[in-house]
């Protein structure tokens, strides 16, 4: 198991934003945490990432427990992660955005010698090369299309090797003809790496097409889960999400 | 060297300016804009003053010393202000800058009002090129070092570098120190030359000179504040035949350069870095 969650909760004021939710994802597994706004999932990710601290409940990350951990431990831990609205370095360049990382991840960052932009120069290419942005490795991260800055965080989240990979709303803002390469792409990888994915998206196509599960959340609880067939055919997330009477 | 006549104290000044901008560019490079420049000018020059005048140290140990209290005391107020963003954060530089000059206006010892007087002059036209061209070369290192990196990554987008394992503490205390030591050994140079260091100096009226060096120049390459910092400080001076009118000249460069050149006087090559505001971009939100 690459990742249990037991039994998360977390309130905001009067808001229970996640109650009482438990899921568990496997290697190799893409997971769908599915909802309608404000079902609670950015705040679940925000969680599993250490950003928040839950109020109740367990993450644990393959036998290592994360729970209230800070986002620079578990991301050593193995956990990547893409924000719903994308959050790159605007004054570096697409190229030195991934170098960052590397350099990060191998802890060889915090070091006065050396130009930085000649290290790992070549990794950095080989990872914008497979998610397409190869060719804009020199243009500033602040002027890209807002598709091309989801794929540039991608890479980003790959460059530290994660085991699990939180992607939030990962095609938001693309082309479907993107939509389809970037979660391929992702799928490839998992499948590669041995990996896993959790990712959220209201593109009902992509999930449909690329979740091997999903988690439907409503209003912060988890109302069901299990093969995109079975959710599709439950007549309470039919009611609840997918508008159905 | 040979003499300058005219000439001298406006490259003396010009230089010692580049010096302080540099030490804020380094600060500022993690996304610290510290209000406090000139009093951390201003320390250099008492430490450095008072260890040559009452202890008898010799000059370069003395600047040293003065680099040594800047590193201090830059990483204390890093330390304080670490959970600060934006606004507060130069709020609380610049309370900083306010109380050292208060503290140094109280202490008796250190002249009070009128300022410690009595400096040896030391500082020569050569020390000062020396000097602006290692602080040129430390800040240029730094600037694309890996420690450079970590330091953009946090101020462009620190939700993202420490969700990339970047520690914003570790960061910003480094940049704030070495951007201290840097300014604090500045003012011990300025003090030699001058050989005058009073609180008024230290107060947030100069430490607004080198805030301006820096959006004036532009914070994308490290040479636009530099180029800015020697152009501001000697452009009043060279103008002075229009005497009167020589402030409002002065407002009306910079005035054209923020019209024309948003980002600053120099910016990275076209279609490299972008847009970059000093109070930390956010990438468009397409969602609302
Ligand atoms: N920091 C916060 N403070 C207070 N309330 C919050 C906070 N973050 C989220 N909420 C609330 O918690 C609930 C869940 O929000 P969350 O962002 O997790 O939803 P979401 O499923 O990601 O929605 P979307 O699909 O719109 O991204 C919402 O009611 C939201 O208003
Ligand atoms: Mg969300």
């Amino acid at each position: 198991m690459v990742l249990a969650v037991r039994g998360l909760c977390k309130r905001f004021g009067g808001i229970d934003a996640v109650a009482d939710v438990s899921f568990e994802v496997a290697a190799g597994e893409m997971l769908a945490l599915i909802g309608p706004n404000g079902a609670g999932k950015t705040t679940c990710f925000n969680m599993l990432d250490g950003q928040l601290k839950p109020d109740s409940g367990r993450i644990l990350l393959g036998s290592v427990d994360t729970t209230g951990m800070t986002p620079r431990r578990i991301w050593r831990a193995g956990v990547g992660r893409t924000f719903q609205i994308t959050e790159t370095y605007a004054s570096m360049t697409v190229r030195e955005n991934v170098q960052m990382v590397l350099l990060s991840h191998r802890r060889r960052l915090m070091s006065f010698r050396h130009r930085a932009a000649d290290l790992y120069a070549a990794e950095a290419m080989e990872l914008l090369e497979r998610v397409g942005m190869a060719d804009q490795a020199e243009r500033g991260c602040g002027v890209l299309a807002y598709g091309d800055l989801k794929r540039v965080e991608l890479a980003m989240a790959l460059a530290s090797r994660p085991r699990l990979l939180l992607m939030d709303e990962p095609t938001a803002g693309m082309a479907p003809g993107e939509r389809a390469a970037l979660m391929q792409l992702v799928a490839d990888i998992v499948r590669e790496r041995n990996a896993a994915a959790l990712f959220t998206e209201h593109d009902m196509d992509v999930v449909f097409a690329y979740a091997t599960r999903i988690v439907v959340l409503d209003r912060g609880r988890l109302i069901a889960s299990g093969p995109p067939k079975a959710v599709r055919d439950n007549p309470h997330v039919q009611q609840v999400y997918l508008g159905a009477p | 060297m040979a003499s300058f006549g005219f000439w001298e104290p406006i490259i003396i000044f010009s230089l010692l300016n580049l010096i302080f901008t540099a030490g804020l560019y380094i600060t500022a490079l993690s996304g610290q804009l510290s209000m406090a420049t000139a009093a951390f000018g201003g320390i250099g020059g008492y430490v450095s003053a008072v260890l040559t005048t009452n202890f008898d140290w010799p000059f370069l140990p003395a600047i040293a010393a003065a680099a040594l209290a800047g590193a201090v005391l830059g990483g204390l107020l890093a330390a304080l202000t670490i959970r600060m963003r934006d606004f507060i954060l130069k709020l609380t530089t610049l309370a900083f800058g306010e109380a050292m000059a208060v503290i140094a206006f109280n202490i008796p010892y250190l002249g009070g009002a009128n300022g410690f007087s009595g400096i040896p002059l030391y500082t020569t036209m050569t020390d000062i090129v020396i000097a602006a061209l290692l602080a040129i070369y430390i800040a240029w290192r730094f600037d694309g070092s890996r420690l450079g990196f970590a330091s953009r990554a946090v101020r462009d987008d620190p939700l993202a570098a420490s969700a990339n394992g970047v520690s914003i503490r570790q960061t910003r205390i480094i940049t704030f120190m070495l951007g201290s030591a840097i300014i604090c050994a500045g003012g011990a140079l300025a003090a030699h030359y001058v050989l005058l260091v009073t609180p008024s100096q230290m107060g947030f009226y100069y430490s607004l000179n080198y805030i301006i060096f820096l959006l004036f120049g532009g914070l994308q390459v490290l040479w636009g504040p530099l180029l800015a910092s020697v152009l501001l400080t000697a452009a009043p001076e060279v103008l002075r035949f229009t005497s009167e009118y020589r402030l409002i000249l002065y407002g009306l460069i910079i005035v054209m350069v923020v019209l024309w050149r948003p980002d600053g006087l120099l910016t990275r090559k076209k279609g490299e870095g972008s847009a970059l505001n000093p109070l930390g971009p956010r990438a468009p939100d397409p969602l609302t």
